[in-house]
């Protein structure tokens, strides 16, 4: 997209005295491609149509193929494989009681299991009987299954892999939940799709949760709270999609749709309210917490029902005179918004950012008692506005070409300065930022701030009286991995605050990844490297105040797949802190994913 | 997709173009429909410490959690929005539906909420860290403290509730200990006498805490989503305020081939065929109102289809069709490319509509030429007629009006970008049209008043036109769309680059130099206009002025070994050794095995005019690789290998080897190459090193 019509970068060459070439691009190549023919039209009588007609042969383009996939034997493998373990989930969540019948197409000759959950014993049979009894121990009611194959290494007569298994089941007022890495071996798939052969579940990285209630823990209640309002089934029931077919792509509108929320008593009544960034286009939406529980949608008369594209917006009270004042993302600037009091906002003072401003995060950073803002960037060009989805990230990943995250002082008056190079926030500071979160993790007084970045590593600024130094090398914190989100607390109540970040899983990033042949000829390093960028969301664990432990792997906690928001918080009441994630990238009408 | 470079320094041109190309690729297939770790479902995990197990663990419990979702989920904010003592959850999404709000449904143990102000610090305390100390009344498990920051902004794009929430587990009495943002002694307030679970406000300064009454609001019932009637109108009709360029493509009227549009006229463009029933009824219906549409000052042009039918078709049916109904606009066929063309312009106007062709389509467009409104499916003369007076209506008042959500806008809106939608035929694999698109673009009429197609865009076509013709080697072209390109656009550096650039192909080097300093007065770090500049100034022998410029690109490309191998050449043949070797050890570090950088390295340090820069050592070791690289048969590498040995003062053996260059190069080699290896050879028996005049 941005390539086209790029610098034609011809140079003329000048001869080398030892015949060394001359130096230069190549000429940009783009739209040499010779055109595609449409398709023939088909053959056939037109039909006598009552609806608006579909002209034929313009089938859509098949841009599936892809080249590098049939090179891993071990990929074609897993997807069939994971067909198999697809049906399973099924079958699993079909019935209450299995049947070894309707389990016999997953087994192979002689298949053997010890029991699913390593404390209990086995049931001792094999084959298909075997398996659905081992499964009923653990099941037996309203069922539920999922599984994904994270790593496969062919044997000599069979393929072993690990699975990550999640076992799921409600009866009797109860309800539980058993995660387990299975060890499978299957059968070589020749002909027919793959069976178990074996299944072992180690101990290691079990987990089992059990529920005094068969109910779950969060309803679904948005519908109660919003449905007063006009703007609910108008906008906010419909996703990206909806709207990408039927908005003007030039107001800003991108099928990645990171929009985000904010909570905050904006009009003092002591009840929370709620503010939804929005796409290009959708006006931004606030909505008043009632004493009801319902929620009133005042974003016009509150002056804050911006078009503009939007990513993120923060309450806080920028003049310390007692009422919320709104910092918002609009395209690429940020507008501070004062609050009257009442909860109606005028917008005052703009600062345009370089680049593709992502969030904003705010402390006052300098004890001055104003709050400041952080305002963290990801691409270096403008995204959707600049009509580009992502940048180019290079190294992958470790990248440091993104946009410069700029720190905003606040100077009084709602007025802001950029000091990020002052405060030596302008280091290691163009990673393609996507969240940060500000914490006194040395617990010194003041206000550090790590910044989680989407192809480089992670930022640790340690504030040492309003001077920053990155020392996320230094603390173990840089988690080199696609960084989306940031949260501190004190998951283990030792009164040192911890950090957990979200990140990409990809199953398919850790098969890949610990096959020989990828990238074959780099570093171990380089490719322990990759196979960390796959992990998935990581925990630190705060040891000294200085440094801390990654323990994301003890704990349990990788699993968050392709995670945004992966936020602490005590879910349960029991005063120790849970974690919640918000997870998906994009998903289309077509479920091939890629 | 392509592998990513490993470093941005060693990433060559090309491997950043396939790499950019690769990301291109992944987008341009989600745009098309694939999933890229869709339907992913949230996930929760419960803290298990609070269930007495050894150590800390989380149980993966997303199944039992309600928030499994397969939604495409980004933000979290947590609050107990209703107020029974738990955190709920406002999630927002990429999919439908975009934010949720899940109540939590646990049945509460006891809760501590604080509400905290600042006196001393930010009013909002952001950053006070909080200590719920529990008191000695609590049970054995209960009486460990619990600590939470108040913050402004974390997770994704998210803040949460500045009330802060403590599960307490059954936990009795107990002290709030404060350490307010820039204080070093903490403040305690201990819990108002009797409370167990509740919300307390903290005032600092205070050391009291204040009971806040705040009644659990149990939700009403849900009610059903309304279902909304607009919809499909939403689908079907798109008001545009960025107007691109309706397609240059033709009709043909009784065997002649015709512009679609008539210049300066605004049109009521509609596709259809005769056999597809909608088409007919609407034809119909604005037959009776074609006076009415003529007033509007729309000249209707119906593009007909019905060659494209599932059977084919000769166009017979269509003309019949017309005169027995006497529709009295003007129609004519037009071809497959045609109305694809007309489709995929139409479809770039909102960013994912990629669905095939559905006739009747019809577009508004207005006198500039440029699509205003869209109809997909049929529309009724009524309509269109309202319609009409958003073609000459300014577009912050149509953006305004027509958006199907209305809210204010804070930026003008985005000008009309055709130049974008060309870039579009092009990633979709059609590159004539590209162009064809983007010849339109440059020739359309100059016009007035807010959608007249703009210098910048006009410039823009001149821009990539140039580059076209840059590409194809078609340089008094290239300069010709490049000086519109400096006219249109004279502070686009790209477009000097571009005729720097075409100039310098022609020869005319001086000019180059002045359009690509241009260039770099606009953007001083634009790489292309530098390197090119450098190459005209070696075509006027500035060498000096040549070598600033590579200097400067390598600066920004440390990478771009080819031009520092080639700045090494330039400062050695201006007698600067010092920077050649500066350069050459580098690239020797980089690229050990190359011979030709080892060869001329070890060549400039053995033989240099200047003692100080001169290593004898270092050459002859550079001298022994080159000639080991080229298996002691090349008598430039042994010549070499001679004059650092004679540097280092070993004699006999650059007089060994000397002979042995002159032995290789033979009685037929160039004679005066031959002379000069004989000259160095007597210089060697004499005892006396090769060191190079200046």
């Amino acid at each position: 997209m941005t390539k086209h019509f790029q610098m034609a970068t011809r140079l003329v060459a000048i001869a080398g005295t030892l015949g060394l070439s001359a130096c230069g691009d190549p000429p940009a190549a783009d739209g040499e491609d010779p055109a595609t023919e449409p398709p023939a039209a088909q053959p056939g009588s037109p039909p006598a149509v009552a609806e608006p007609a579909a002209l034929e042969g313009f089938a859509r383009e098949d841009l599936r193929e892809d080249p590098g996939r049939a090179a891993w034997q071990t990929e074609i493998f897993n997807e069939a494989a994971s067909g198999q373990l697809k049906k399973l989930a099924a079958t699993i969540a079909d019935s209450p009681v299995l049947e070894a019948k309707s389990l016999a197409k997953f087994v192979g000759e002689g298949f053997t299991t010890g029991s699913l959950h390593p404390d209990r014993p086995p049931a001792g049979a094999t084959g298909a009987e075997g398996f659905a009894a081992a499964l009923n121990e653990l099941l037996g009611g309203e069922n539920a299954a999922e599984f994904k194959i994270v790593s496969v290494q062919p044997g000599e007569d069979r393929v072993h892999t690990e699975i990550l298994a999640s076992l799921a089941s409600r009866k009797d007022g109860k309800s539980w939940q058993a995660n387990a890495r299975w060890k499978a071996a299957w059968t070589m798939a020749d002909d027919g799709p793959p069976k178990l052969l074996a299944l072992e579940v180690p101990a290691e990285g079990f987990t089992f949760h059990e529920r005094a209630t068969a109910d779950p823990m969060f309803s679904d209640q948005t519908a109660a709270v919003l449905a007063g309002n006009r703007s609910y089934p108008l906008q906010l029931v419909h996703g990206i999609d909806h709207w990408m077919e039927r908005m003007e792509a030039a107001y800003g509108m991108d099928l990645v749709g990171n929009h985000g929320v904010a909570v905050a008593d904006v009009n003092g009544d002591g009840l929370d309210d709620v503010y939804f960034c929005q796409a290009g286009g959708l006006p931004n939406r606030l909505f008043l917490g009632q004493p009801d529980g319902t929620a009133r949608d005042v974003s016009a008369e509150a002056g804050v029902d911006f078009c503009d594209y939007s990513r993120a917006a923060i309450f806080v009270d920028l003049d310390n005179d007692g009422d919320q004042d709104l910092a918002v993302l609009l395209n690429a600037t940020v507008v501070i918004l004062a609050n009257d009091g009442t909860g109606s906002f005028s917008a005052g003072n703009r600062y345009p950012i370089i680049g593709n401003a992502t969030a904003l995060s705010s402390a006052d950073y300098d004890d001055d008692r104003l709050l400041d803002l952080y305002v963290v960037v990801r691409d270096a060009e403008l995204g959707v506005l600049g009509n580009r989805l992502l940048g180019s990230p290079i190294p992958y990943h470790d990248a440091n070409n993104g946009g410069p995250n700029v720190m905003l002082r606040n100077e009084g008056g709602l007025a802001f300065r950029a000091v990020t190079g002052e405060t030596g926030l302008d280091r290691n500071n163009r990673r393609f930022s996507q969240a940060a979160a500000w914490e006194d993790y040395d617990n010194d007084g003041d206000q550090d701030l790590y910044v989680a970045n989407d192809f480089g590593r992670n930022n640790l600024y340690r504030n040492d009286g309003g001077q920053f130094t990155d020392v996320a090398a230094a603390a173990g914190v840089e988690d080199l991995s696609a960084g989306m989100s940031v949260s501190w607390a004190d998951y283990n109540r030792d009164g040192r605050m911890d950090l957990y970040v979200g990140n990409m899983f990809s199953s398919a990033g850790n098969r890949v990844t610990y096959q020989r042949q990828f990238k074959d000829g780099i570093a171990d390093d380089l490719r322990g490297l990759y196979q960390r960028h796959a992990r998935g969301n990581s925990l630190f664990e705060s040891v000294d105040g200085g440094t801390f432990r990654d323990v994301s792997l003890e704990t349990g906690v990788t699993m968050g797949r392709w995670a945004w928001s992966s936020v602490f918080a005590d879910l349960d009441n029991d005063g120790w802190e849970d974690l919640v994630v918000a997870n998906g990238f994009v998903t289309n009408e077509d479920t091939h994913d890629l | 997709m392509s592998q990513s470079p490993l470093t941005l320094e060693a990433a060559s041109r090309e491997e950043l173009t396939t790499y950019e190309d690769g990301w291109d690729q992944l987008f341009q297939r989600i745009r098309h429909g694939e999933s890229l770790s869709g339907r992913e479902r949230n996930c929760v995990f419960i803290n298990e410490a609070g269930r007495g197990a050894g150590g800390v663990t989380f149980a993966d419990v997303s199944h039992l959690s309600g928030l499994d979702f397969p939604d495409d989920g980004r933000g979290i904010a947590l609050t107990d929005w209703d107020r029974d003592g738990d955190l709920d959850l406002w999630l927002s999404n990429r999919t439908s539906p975009a934010v949720r709000f899940m109540r939590n449904d646990h049945a509460p143990g006891s809760f501590r909420q604080v509400v905290l102000e600042g006196t001393r610090c930010n009013r909002d305390a952001i950053g006070a860290r909080v200590e719920m100390v529990p008191g000695s009344g609590s049970p054995a498990g209960a009486r460990r403290a619990t600590h939470r920051t108040l913050r402004a902004g974390d997770g994704y794009l998210s803040q949460s509730s500045k009330t802060l929430h403590f599960g307490a587990a059954g936990e009795a009495g107990g002290t709030i200990r404060v350490r307010w943002p820039g204080q070093d002694a903490p403040e305690d307030f201990p819990l108002p006498d009797g409370m167990t679970s509740g919300r307390v406000k903290l005032v600092q300064g205070t050391g009291k805490a204040r009971r806040l009454d705040v009644p659990a609001a149990p939700l009403p019932e849900a009610a059903p989503v309304p279902g909304d009637a607009a919809e499909e109108d939403l689908l079907r009709r798109i008001v545009v305020v960025g107007r691109p360029l309706f397609p240059p493509v033709h009709i043909t009227v009784e065997g002649e081939k015709t512009p679609v549009l008539t210049p300066g006229k605004a049109a009521l463009v509609n596709v259809w065929a005769s056999w597809c029933r909608p088409c007919v009824t609407e034809l119909t219906e604005w037959r009776d109102h074609a006076g009415a549409l003529e007033d509007a000052g729309l000249e209707v042009v119906l593009v007909n289809a019905d060659t494209l039918g599932p059977s084919g078709g000769s166009g017979e049916s269509a003309r019949r069709f017309l005169a027995a109904e006497q529709i009295p606009f003007r129609a004519g066929a037009a071809d497959r490319e045609a109305i694809e063309f007309i489709h995929e312009v139409l479809g770039q106007v909102t960013p994912s509509y990629r669905r095939p062709p559905v006739i009747p389509f019809s577009c508004l467009v207005d006198r500039h030429g440029q699509v205003a409104v869209i109809y997909r499916g049929p529309v009724t003369a009524a309509q269109v007629l309202a319609d009409a007076a958003l073609v000459d209506m300014d577009p912050v008042a149509v953006r305004s009006r027509v958006a199907p959500v209305t809210g204010r806008w804070l930026n003008p809106p985005i000008p009309p970008k055709s130049i974008a939608v060309a870039g579009e035929l092009l990633s979709n694999g059609h590159p004539a049209r590209a162009r064809t698109y983007i010849e339109h673009i440059f020739n359309a009429p100059r016009g007035e008043g807010p959608y007249a197609l703009s210098e910048t865009q006009r410039g823009d076509a001149a821009f990539a036109l140039a580059s076209f013709m840059l590409e194809e080697s078609r340089f008094e072209e290239a300069v010709r769309y490049s000086r519109s390109a400096v006219k249109f656009t004279p502070d686009d550096p790209r477009a000097h680059t571009n005729l720097g650039v075409a100039l310098l192909s022609l020869g005319d080097a001086s000019g180059a130099i002045r359009h690509l300093s241009d260039a770099l007065d606009l953007q001083a770090d634009l790489t292309v206009a530098l390197l090119n500049r450098g190459q005209a100034h070696l075509r006027t022998n500035d060498g000096k002025a040549a070598l600033r410029d590579f200097e400067r690109v390598l600066e920004l490309q440390p990478g771009n070994d080819q031009l520092r191998a080639q700045t090494a050449l330039l400062w050695f043949q201006g007698g600067v050794d010092e920077r050649a070797i500066r350069h050459l050890r580098y690239l020797v570090k980089k690229q050990p095995d190359s011979l030709q950088i080892t060869g001329v390295l070890s060549w400039i340090l053995a033989t240099s005019p200047d003692p100080a820069v001169r290593r004898g050592e270092e050459a002859r070791q550079l001298a022994l690789r080159w000639v080991r690289g080229t298996g002691s048969r090349d008598h430039q590498a042994l010549n070499g290998l001679a004059a650092a040995q004679a540097e280092t003062g070993d004699f006999p053996g650059a007089v060994q080897n000397m002979t042995r260059a002159i032995e290789l190069l033979g009685a037929a080699g160039d004679p005066q190459v031959l002379q000069t290896y004989r000259e160095r050879l007597a210089l060697y028996e004499a005892g006396r090193p090769f060191h190079r005049t200046k």
